[in-house]
């Protein structure tokens, strides 16, 4: 157990061996202790989410209404704002993925939008793009779900906001 | 510290097995971190207004992204950093890709959307990011890193467990919410797709309410005891477990958290191990570890 300069050196080095282990451990302790804390302090500081951290609420609230929203093409700017049942919805089925819009943003722009003004309808517009708006006429709608007091669950449609080549027609019933 | 044990194992015996799954599960990270940076970017072209501000766009405004092609320059500057922390070229190249994909996911979910697929991705590269700059090591580095990524990931979904029981309570698991849910998501594929149609398992889980409360149930359970993936020896289980749950929920309400689902087969099969095995065999793959160890 010595070496030319005696017997200390090896048995030091033995000790920083042994030691390794302990301090990487501890060193990712913390580091581990650390992001836990940034994570639990941002998470907190913002309703649950700040990516990637996040307390993952959904579908935590269950039994609760939805909204949604989809859209028709229609063939002429005649509309009746009225809800509406799934089997009477008018005009076509616009599929959003083929057009490269995501359905969850537009059923949270639509349920979200508090006060539909001409900024939120340009940015509606721009979502689908006005070359797609001249040559279609798009209805927008939203969809509700619940469960009735009869454990049936319950669809309602309606229609909230027409997009064509030259204008934005929104329902009455939205506050602006 | 017998938890410590359990996640960073410092003290097994590298392998070239382990340096070569690593590489793969960090080469699947970079390209999924670089395909979310474009796909949002490409997106984000569209966006004109922030109804919903999300992350840093509380404190910033972030509608400077919505001008010009600047998502498409921060999308490019994320590839990069990516390929200079891949290669090892500098240590901070991760933890700036991470930053700079918090603000692309800023800026493309400010419709409302509250998306969670990408959030184990993103956990996982800060947990890259700070393994580069916190050790020198690369056998440390790629122990913390899958320690790290373990952890948070039992974490989350056990969180989404307990946020469940916080939400509703102990009836979440009332079958009726599914119905409700289900219903909800037909809504979503409408939109989506066009068609509204109910699978063989939707209706199944509609024809009778003890059906759906069982299937909740076990989901529930599932993500309660998902912290499981802390320790090693029931790692592997609740990791399966987790998977065979997005692939119910991918069934029953058409949802799939595609990357989310091939990091959970990366992390919860033993590739390590078979890697290990077909070394031994293939004299050649000692070269790929080489390579492994080099830019670890």
């Amino acid at each position: 157990m010595t070496d030319r300069r005696g017997g200390k050196r090896v048995i030091v080095n033995a000790a920083i061996v042994q030691l390794r282990p302990v301090t990487r451990q501890k060193k990712s302790l913390r580091v581990l202790l650390g992001t836990l804390l940034v994570y639990a302090f941002l998470v907190a500081t913002n309703l649950g989410e700040f990516w990637p951290f996040s307390i993952y609420p959904m579908f935590s609230q269950g039994g609760i209404p939805w909204s949604r929203a989809v859209v028709r093409e229609v063939p002429d700017d005649s509309v009746r704002w009225e809800s509406t049942r799934l089997e009477h919805l008018p005009g076509d089925p616009y599929p959003l993925a083929q057009h490269g819009i995501d359905h969850i943003d537009l059923a949270n722009f639509v349920s979200k939008t508090e006060i539909w003004d001409d900024d939120r309808l340009a940015a509606l517009r721009k979502m689908f793009g006005e070359d797609e708006l001249d040559r279609r006429h798009l209805l927008v709608l939203r969809a509700r779900g619940r469960i009735s007091a009869s454990d049936l669950v319950i669809l309602s449609f309606e229609p909230y906001v027409l997009l064509t080549h030259d204008e934005t027609m929104s329902s009455d019933h939205l506050p602006r | 510290m017998e938890l410590l044990d359990n996640l960073f194992d410092y003290e097994r015996k590298p392998s070239a097995g382990e340096a070569i799954f690593f590489k793969i599960f960090e080469l699947f990270v970079a390209l999924a971190s670089v395909k979310l940076a474009w796909e949002w970017g490409l997106y984000t072209l569209r966006i004109s207004d922030v109804v919903l501000p999300l992350g840093m766009a509380r404190y910033v405004d972030v509608s400077f992204m919505f001008d010009g092609r600047l998502p498409l320059a921060n999308a490019g500057a994320i590839t990069v950093l990516v390929v200079i922390g891949f290669f090892r070229l500098w240590r901070g190249a991760y933890l700036g890709a991470f930053l700079l994909l918090h603000l692309q996911y800023a800026a493309r979910f400010s419709l409302g959307e509250i998306p969670h697929s990408s959030n184990m991705l993103g956990m996982t590269l800060l947990g890259l990011a700070i393994a580069l700059l916190v050790f020198r090591d690369g056998l440390h580095r790629r122990r913390f890193t899958l320690g790290f990524t373990y952890f948070f990931v039992g974490l989350g979904y056990t969180l989404a467990g307990i946020s469940k029981l916080i939400g509703t309570g102990l009836n979440w698991s009332d079958g009726r919410h599914l119905w409700l849910w289900v219903y909800e998501k037909s809504v979503d594929n409408l939109a989506k797709t066009g068609t509204y149609d109910l699978n063989v398992l939707q209706e199944l889980v509609l024809s009778g309410q003890g059906t759906a409360t069982a299937f909740l149930t076990v989901g529930l359970l599932t993500e309660l005891f998902a912290f499981l993936a802390w320790w090693k020896r029931t790692r592997t289980p609740a990791l399966l477990a987790v998977i065979a749950l997005h692939i119910g929920i991918y069934l029953v309400m058409n949802i799939f958290f595609t990357l989310a689902v091939y990091e959970l087969v990366l992390l919860a099969l033993p590739w390590a191990a078979w890697l290990d095995a077909l070394t031994a065999r293939q004299p050649w793959m000692h070269g790929i570890e080489r390579v492994s160890i080099r830019y670890t």
